[in-house]
């Protein structure tokens, strides 16, 4: 899976566990300062992605990314997938 | 003291998630009843053999999104969908209010003056099971990593094939599994700033409920009332089901899946498990109902409560306090015993209740109004009876028809029982609830057509 798909399949699973129906999203977009997520988001994200992409993240990973944007989730979730 | 008026109704059950179909299957007396699945015989033999599911709706299909699913158990989500259904079903607009939460208010209505009121027995205990299912999974799983190659397999293999898919632990699982969750949910859902109750009472959980919820508006603290019960039961190795079935509570009944369930009959072997089920109520006062111009299903005009203090478990036997309550119901509408001409029992099935039930409503009722059990259709839903069937009450006055009692080929007593569907002119129905503990309830409805 390239980052392109990844990252569209994170937009994916940012709406449905953030209800995001119509936000604009980007490999540019910062989860905290541009969508306002909290800590009940991350967690939910993290349930979504472990799902999403069939893996197991750590649980500091809602650490690792929480300053993130939406490209750096694609880069840490393909470097989970290829350890 | 304000009338207080059912103005809507929702439902989750085994026989359908909306009213009409529900109330169908019900009328054509439909039961659901599955053999329990292998697995749970290779934990230990259990002396039941059959149970109800309770296939979950489909939530999104039913308006939720995938947040809620993920942070709320089953117990919640049902009450959050029958509670739109009710909602809708009483006419009442809404307007959403937090996109991002998914979270509406209720239109020209003061949030102080609307309350909830669920009962459940046992709350997200789904939710709890999951989360110690996949504790002890991983632990195990750690645990056996040291084995010898094979040896290390077989018993992955083994517990896969008993545990099911074991997903990551959900971060919200407590706030999940507490019982106050569930009334907690619906209120937040649609804004509710009144008295928000969870009512804990085994089997007369939903009959609690509503009884609160109706008191809250005669009294005149409440315009509203969101009420009714919701239970959700299921796990993946059938542990609620085995814990009831080490009580001898569970049907042994030999024969056809359809045949095994049989409140009030001679040869009824205790009573059907069912995974649970949700029923919601709209309750007005009549006030606020005819300022929006509804129509209600029935008017809920008595309410009664007693306590056995006897045995955690056990019926008290001369049922002294069942009796009272039955009493003080009719007291409480200012009618006469006499005048109740149909009667939603709460027969299980069980050897003890339908025999001392059976025994008072024969003492206390010389009319003999018509009697019926909605569990010798779903089984026990537990928390959530009393509600399904004070629905069922609601239904039956309105449109006039009673849904048959399955299976009762041989009566214990020559009650007038409905066994096929009957149709007659319906004033007061009665709905009876008695739970694990000693806790008794009672809720009278009236015709309002």
């Amino acid at each position: 899976m390239d980052k392109s798909e990844v990252i569209e399949k994170i937009k994916e699973a940012l709406h449905d566990s953030m209800n995001l129906p119509d936000a604009e999203l980007s490999s540019s977009t910062k989860l905290v300062e541009d969508l306002n997520a909290d800590s009940v988001d991350f967690a939910t994200l993290l349930m979504e992605l472990e799902e999403v992409f069939n893996c197991k993240i750590p649980d500091s990973a809602g650490a690792e990314i929480s300053d993130a944007t939406i490209g750096q989730v694609a880069d840490y979730i393909i470097k989970l997938k290829q350890a | 003291m304000s009338r207080v008026l059912i103005t809507g109704a929702g439902i989750v059950s085994a026989l359908g998630n909306d009213i009409q179909t529900f109330w169908q299957q019900c009328l054509a007396g439909k039961t659901y009843v599955e053999a329990i699945p292998e697995g749970w015989q290779s934990l230990g033999v259990t002396q039941s053999k059959v149970y109800s599911p309770l296939p979950l709706p489909d939530y999104k299909a039913a308006g939720l999104k995938k947040f809620e699913i993920t942070q709320h158990d089953p117990a919640t989500l049902n009450a959050l969908v029958a509670t739109h259904q009710a909602l809708q079903h009483a006419n009442i607009p809404l307007t959403q209010q937090a996109e991002r939460k998914h979270c509406f208010t209720i239109n020209n209505h003061n949030p102080y003056r609307i309350g909830v009121f669920i009962g459940s027995g046992s709350g997200g205990l789904n939710s709890l099971y999951e989360s110690l299912q996949g504790d002890l999974y991983r632990g195990v799983i750690k645990e056996i990593q040291d084995f010898p190659e094979g040896q290390k397999e077989r018993l992955t293999a083994r517990y896969d094939a008993l545990f099911g898919e074991v997903k990551r632990k959900n971060t919200f699982s407590l706030p999940m599994f507490l019982p106050n969750s569930v009334a907690a949910g619906v209120a937040t859902k649609y804004g509710v700033k009144g008295d928000v109750q969870i009512n804990v009472y085994s089997c007369a959980a939903g009959a609690k409920a509503i009884i609160a919820a109706t008191r809250a508006i005669q009294n005149g603290h409440l315009d509203i009332a969101l009420a009714g019960g919701s239970e959700y039961t299921s796990d993946e190795i059938g542990s609620t089901f085995r814990s009831f079935d080490t009580l001898n509570t569970l049907t042994t009944y030999e024969g056809p899946l359809n045949s095994v369930n049989r409140p009030f009959d001679k040869g009824r072997q205790n009573f059907l498990y069912s995974e649970g089920g949700c029923a919601m109520l709209v309750l007005e006062s009549e006030t606020n109902a005819r300022k929006r111009n509804v129509s209600p299903l029935a008017e809920i005009v008595g309410t009664a409560e007693s306590f056995d203090s006897h045995h955690f478990m056990q019926l008290e036997p001369s049922g002294l306090e069942i009796k009272n309550m039955m009493i003080k119901l009719a007291e409480s509408a200012s009618i006469s015993l006499s005048d109740v001409n149909y009667i939603n029992a709460h027969g299980t099935a069980t050897i003890a209740n339908d025999e001392l039930e059976s025994r008072l409503l024969e003492e206390l009722y010389p009319q003999r109004p018509y009697i019926n059990s909605t569990k010798s259709l779903l089984g026990h839903t537990l928390g959530a009876s009393g509600a399904i069937e004070t629905l069922v009450c609601a239904l039956s006055l309105q449109q006039g028809t009673m849904h048959p009692s399955l299976n009762l080929t041989a009566p214990i007593r020559p009650l007038n029982f409905v066994t096929q569907k009957t149709s007659a002119k319906l004033k007061y129905a009665a709905n009876f609830s008695y739970g694990f503990g000693g806790h008794n309830a009672g809720l009278l409805l009236k015709a309002t057509n």
